[in-house]
């Protein structure tokens, strides 16, 4: 095995255009579309790994790229059995690679999926002959030359038919005609061998041109392929979209992920520096000296903006994952999907991105699992036969929003209700009280599983709760929303980033607290004639919803703290996902971008905090996670 | 060779400091750094040991309160009172005290082991007892006093 740096670099390229794989193989079966992407990732795979002398993953990707060929040349069609090869043949390259770098265990399958791939090429070979003969001719471009391309690069193989009398002017015209379309940048043999009375009538030529893959088919057809057995058009990929993934990047790098965090650090440490220097600037009200502060406060910002751009990453490269999984959940459990995903540009936290795989992978599996009925199921009830399952993102402000939505047969509440009675979870009082939104939210608890059949996909009473906390981990709310036999939405709140936010501190006795605004809904005056009392609680209606109101300072021991009973409360609306809490506070001291530190390992996970902050004046000040403020 | 090994007899180095009357040593090697008292961000739901958190040159960090935690009596802190910051398990802690005194070095074989209760501290919390002169010096075993049973404490705390 080579060096360790080419290793990595091989792993992270190679694992990548795996991931992308997938998708784009569902999309094949699909649409039929993206072939050209494909081929390009079983190409890049080819060449990368022969370099890092891993044969057989080499080979499987050569074989794989054929079979493709054969697709896209019309003479094999995508079928499920198709896709399911090239699928497994995808698997196969991983596996291999991870047992070749001594990361996985022995793959057993390479001579299998070798002979299948043969027996789909092998059914055809005849057609393929005389293309074959022609790219026997190897053609390749200088990357100077690649780079004067303006256009998406060809490459066309062909055979002058053996009748044609004038073989070499044949090609000469070909070569003529096919300047017309765009720009021919080499071609072989020379044109010196077209007089040649041997010339055989094989010819090979790369150009340029902006036509559409189906227009310049049509257009060679009709106006080039004069006197031509055989031929064959791909994408020519050459050095340059080797190394970006056939991508045209405005050069981008790789930057390993420890020294974005780091730079994200420095500028966190930069922007509470700069609070101090905005304070004593202040303090010594010395003009000079605030417009100084003021411009660097500008650019700190712009730094710090531009820092947390860089680690954002779009949602594409989680949700990516996710066409396969649905394909083949639905094949497995038999039952017809359309798997939309919305929204795959949104773009989040490096971190965040990471943390959502898991919770998404699970409400999918539900999706699949408990949501979508069977066909026969749907029509009987005068649905349409194959279900739908929508995977979508959007920004809203400081936070982003993914739905996981399905048109099945929802959640039963009264399962729910029974479930969570039988597991103790909470009495029969409670439950009569609940809200169904609040009643169908008990599902993210432990131990409550509806599902009636414990099966391999899901339903085996643990997972929502894991969902929830893992999204909760990561400074976001879930909730579920379901109609019985209209289907279920689970919504999943997360902050823009993690590192730095923007939060409200608040004042209750002589402290200082912070919360995120990505957890805020609003700041609202509650006066004492619009309290009620419910049970002991106080309430107040907020668009026809009760909402509890909890006095900050006695839910965290303010040490004399005395709340005043007459004054108007200044209530900070808190989105817990499954329901709403007011929290009191004394003082709004305003927003701030605070940098979120840890509160050492020390201290044991305490749930009402999400870390501290240092403000300006070197302060510390707690950073409350209002979503478990109250239980 | 051997009157070498004979004349470097091992030496324990601890940083002494004052809680009451008392005085106890932690072993230098656990000590990061030793600093003035700063403005403490109390920790709800905490226990009562914990006084809250500092801000350490950017970093934040727990600080405790040993005297409560070993259950001293606790005068008002004066201008000698430090925090010493200690490394326990990767995790930095500091500890009020009530003046730290000076470095020691003292033999490792002057060191012996903690009765049952030594400056009002339990023997679970101590290392040993160093004797120097005439002085008895408390060894606190950081690991036990600062982490085990307290981070049990608190989490228990936090279930209930």
């Amino acid at each position: 095995m080579q060096n360790k740096k080419y290793l990595d670099a091989y792993l992270d390229e190679s694992g990548e255009l795996l991931e992308r794989l997938d998708g784009q193989l569902v999309e094949l079966e699909a649409s039929g579309a993206g072939i050209d992407e494909l081929f390009r990732i079983f190409h890049t795979l080819k060449g990368s790994s022969a370099s890092m002398g891993l044969e057989q993953v080499a080979t499987l990707s050569h074989r794989l790229e054929d079979v493709l060929g054969q697709v896209r040349d019309g003479k094999l069609e995508a079928s499920p059995e198709l896709v399911d090869f090239l699928l497994s043949g995808a698997d196969g390259i991983r596996a291999l690679i991870a047992q070749e770098t001594g990361s996985g265990p022995t793959f057993g399958r390479y001579g299998e999926l070798i002979e299948q791939a043969m027996a789909f090429l092998g059914q055809k070979e005849e057609g393929s002959q005389h293309a074959k003969a022609a790219s026997g001719l190897q053609l390749e471009l200088s990357a100077k030359e690649e780079e004067q391309a303006q256009e998406p690069l060809w490459q066309l193989s062909l055979r002058i038919a053996e009748d044609c009398p004038f073989k070499g002017a044949r090609a000469l015209l070909i070569i003529r005609e096919l300047g017309k379309l765009g720009k021919v940048h080499k071609y072989a043999p020379a044109s010196s061998q077209f007089h040649n009375d041997n010339y055989d009538g094989s010819l090979v030529a790369i150009f340029s041109t902006a036509l559409p893959h189906d227009k310049l088919e049509a257009e060679l057809e009709s106006k080039v392929l004069t006197d031509v057995t055989a031929h064959r058009l791909e994408p020519y990929i050459g050095q340059r979209q080797n190394r970006t993934n056939g991508k045209r990047t405005n050069g981008s790098i790789r930057v390993e992920a420890a020294k974005l965090d780091r730079l994200l650090n420095l500028a966190g440490e930069l922007v509470i520096g700069q609070a101090q220097l905005d304070r004593i600037a202040g303090q010594l009200g010395d003009d000079q000296l605030k417009g100084v502060a003021a411009n660097s406060q500008r650019l700190i910002l712009d730094l710090q903006d531009a820092v947390m751009k860089v680690r954002m990453v779009p949602l594409e490269s989680v949700f990516g994952r996710f066409p396969r999984l649905v394909r083949d959940l639905s094949r497995e459990l038999e039952k017809k999907v359309e798997f939309v995903l919305e929204g795959t540009d949104t773009e989040v936290d490096r971190t965040v991105a990471e943390g959502l795989l898991d919770p998404l992978m699970h409400l999918l599996r539900n999706a699949m699992d408990h949501g979508i009925e069977q066909p026969q199921l749907r029509l009987a009830q005068g649905k349409a036969e194959t279900g739908r399952v929508t995977l979508g993102a959007a920004q809203e402000g400081e936070a982003v929003t993914i739905t996981v939505e399905d048109d099945g047969k929802g959640i039963d509440s009264a399962s729910v209700r029974e479930s969570a009675l039988a597991h103790g979870l909470v009495t029969e009082e409670r439950l009569e009280e609940m809200t169904d939104h609040e009643l169908l939210n008990l599902v993210f608890f432990p131990g409550l599983s509806t599902a009636k059949n414990v099966t391999d996909v899901s339903g085996r009473g643990v997972g929502m709760d894991v969902v929830r906390s893992t999204i909760e981990s990561l400074g976001g709310v879930v909730s579920v929303e379901s109609s019985p036999g209209e289907g279920t939405r689970t919504t999943i709140r997360l902050p823009l980033t993690l590192a730095i936010v923007r939060a409200l501190l608040v004042q209750v006795g002589e402290e200082t607290y912070a919360i995120p605004l990505s957890q805020i809904v609003e700041l609202v005056n509650v006066g004492p004639q619009e309290i009620q009392n419910v049970r002991d609680q106080e309430c107040f209606l907020y668009r026809e919803e009760v909402v509890g109101i909890y006095d900050l300072g006695q839910v965290l021991d303010v040490p004399g703290y005395r709340p005043d009973p007459t004054r108007t409360k200044r209530i900070v609306l808190i989105d817990c996902g499954q329901r709403l809490v007011g929290c009191r506070v004394e003082q709004y001291l305003g927003q701030e971008n605070i940098v979120v530190k840890a509160v050492g390992g020390y201290l044991p996970q305490l749930s009402f905090l999400g870390g501290a902050t240092i403000l300006g004046d070197g302060q510390v000040v707690l950073i409350l996670d209002g979503r478990n403020l109250v239980a | 060779m051997r009157r070498k090994e004979v004349k470097q007899e091992e030496m324990t180095q601890l940083v002494v400091f004052r809680l009451g009357e008392e005085e106890f040593g932690v072993e230098i090697l656990e000590v990061q750094e030793i600093i003035l008292l700063s403005p403490i961000t109390r920790v709800p739901r905490a226990p009562e040991f914990v006084e809250g958190v500092i801000n350490l040159r950017g970093e934040i960090i727990p600080v405790v309160d040993l005297r409560k935690r070993f259950g001293l009596s606790a005068d008002e802190l004066k201008d000698e009172a430090r925090i010493v910051v200690v490394d326990v398990n990767e995790n930095l802690v500091g500890m009020i005290v009530d003046e730290v005194t000076q470095p020691l070095s003292l033999p490792t074989s002057q060191i012996q082991p903690p009765p049952p209760l030594a400056g009002g501290v339990e023997a679970t919390y101590l290392r040993g007892i160093g004797k120097l002169e005439g002085r008895l010096i408390v060894i606190l075993n950081l690991e036990r006093a600062l982490s085990a049973s307290e981070v049990q404490a608190l989490e228990e705390m936090e279930v209930s």
